[in-house]
């Protein structure tokens, strides 16, 4: 009687830990970062995009799954396997983050660009890996492709796979507040790409990419700034952010971005 | 005498912290000082003194390899050689499809040039070392690289 006591003991005490501990973070940063042209910028984005990560699992109380898939390891394959492997609850969050080069084929109906790793030679739709990842069912679905969506004949398109500071310290209670309000307590898919379909996408030689960069300046107001912060509202900074730094090197980058809020 | 070369010396170091030419670069008589610092002495020295200039129109006939004479030797150098044609702030994020290659000769060197048109890009590969570099879209820099082959 008295072990049948411990044993409901201890399994309420595991329960009870259990519904304490934050839900589960799965980020997964893939860069081409071997590229000759990108490569250095591509760099910096992953660099960029480990210490946000790193920020939002301690401001928001997750518990961080990081995958990096740089350099040789930024394959398709491995790429595939993970989505394909992963495996969220229904209380989880995951991170779908991709810089290197990308393109649209003529035929494409969607809006969205695949994705080419130089170290595969051949691209996979961004499209399909959103429609996977929905599936899987998450709570919040961030999918972002920092990648060109220039348009390619189908001929001359590679094999593709299916088909400023505040002044404010980061461990303010506000901003951490934000992060958990923005990871922990909202539900829905983001999806966004560096540019529309049929248009390029910009990186500094070494600064990283437009878009990158934007979107983590946009992170960083709206946990900083806001009182109810947003997702919505960060793509859409992400988005206007990403417009201006084209504009001041002369160029047009115009990202876009659907989103679901449940 | 010593003293001279010390004198010497340093002045030339002083001519260097100016942002003046060295010896090589004067022989060379650089006109992209950026695209010096970006491809390294050996990659400008062969594009720069090359006397032999293959190309190749990778869209159509690849077979159909091209020697250009003197004269278009001296406008392509003319072409790449200036900074003003190329953007060192920003690159897109596009695979490279090449359109057009050249393969310039200097001695026992070789810069291979590829020219995108799809991208407005340009790929010098000396060595395995590759640099690749978006045009300046304010100049007809592609039109002109293409004019050379007609």
């Amino acid at each position: 009687m008295a072990l049948k006591r411990l044993f409901h003991y201890i399994w309420f005490v595991f329960i009870f830990v259990s519904t304490l501990e934050g839900a589960e973070f799965y980020a997964l940063l893939i860069g081409d970062t071997h590229d000759s042209s990108i490569g250095k910028s591509a760099k910096t984005d992953i660099k960029n995009m480990k210490k946000e990560v790193s920020k939002i699992a301690s401001n928001a109380g997750l518990n961080l799954h990081l995958t990096v898939y740089e350099g040789n390891d930024a394959t398709v394959e491995n790429v595939l396997n993970y989505i394909n492997n992963l495996n969220p609850g229904n209380d989880d969050v995951v991170l779908f983050y991709n810089t290197s080069h990308g393109y649209h084929k003529r035929s494409q109906k969607d809006p969205w660009p695949n994705i080419y790793l130089g170290h595969s030679k051949i691209g996979f739709n961004f499209e399909s890996v959103n429609n996977i990842l929905m599936n899987k069912n998450p709570r919040l679905l961030i999918s972002i492709a920092d990648a060109c969506n220039n348009t390619f004949e189908d001929h001359e398109a590679p094999q593709t796979l299916l088909e400023k500071r505040f002044g404010l310290a980061d461990d303010n209670k506000k901003v951490k507040q934000n992060y958990r309000t923005l990871f922990t307590k909202k539900r829905g898919v983001y999806i966004a790409s560096a540019s529309k379909a049929g248009e390029y996408s910009y990186s500094y030689l070494s600064r990283g990419s437009l878009f990158t960069l934007g979107f983590l300046d946009a992170i960083k107001s709206e946990t900083s700034k806001a009182s109810d912060p947003s997702w919505y509202t960060i793509m859409c900074n992400s988005v206007e952010n990403t417009k201006t730094r084209a504009i001041e090197v002369k160029a047009t980058q115009e990202p876009q971005f659907i989103y679901r809020e449940d | 005498m010593r003293h001279i070369i010390m004198l010497a010396l340093l002045l030339s170091g002083c001519s260097l912290e100016n942002g003046k030419n060295t010896p090589i670069e004067h022989s060379l008589q650089i006109k992209a000082p950026k695209l010096y610092k970006t491809l390294g002495q050996q990659a400008y020295e062969t594009i720069a003194l090359a006397e032999h200039v293959e190309s190749i129109d990778l869209n159509n006939n690849k077979s159909n390899k091209l020697v250009l004479t003197k004269e278009q030797i001296k406008d392509l150098k003319a072409l790449l050689l200036n900074d003003e044609n190329y953007n060192y702030e920003i690159v897109k994020k596009v695979v490279f499809l090449p359109s057009y290659q050249f393969k310039m000769f200097h001695h026992t060197h070789i810069v291979t040039v590829d020219v995108s048109l799809p991208s407005k890009q340009v790929k010098f590969d000396f060595e395995g070392n590759i640099v690749v570099l978006d045009d300046d879209a304010s100049n007809d820099k592609f039109n002109n690289l293409i004019n050379l082959l007609k």
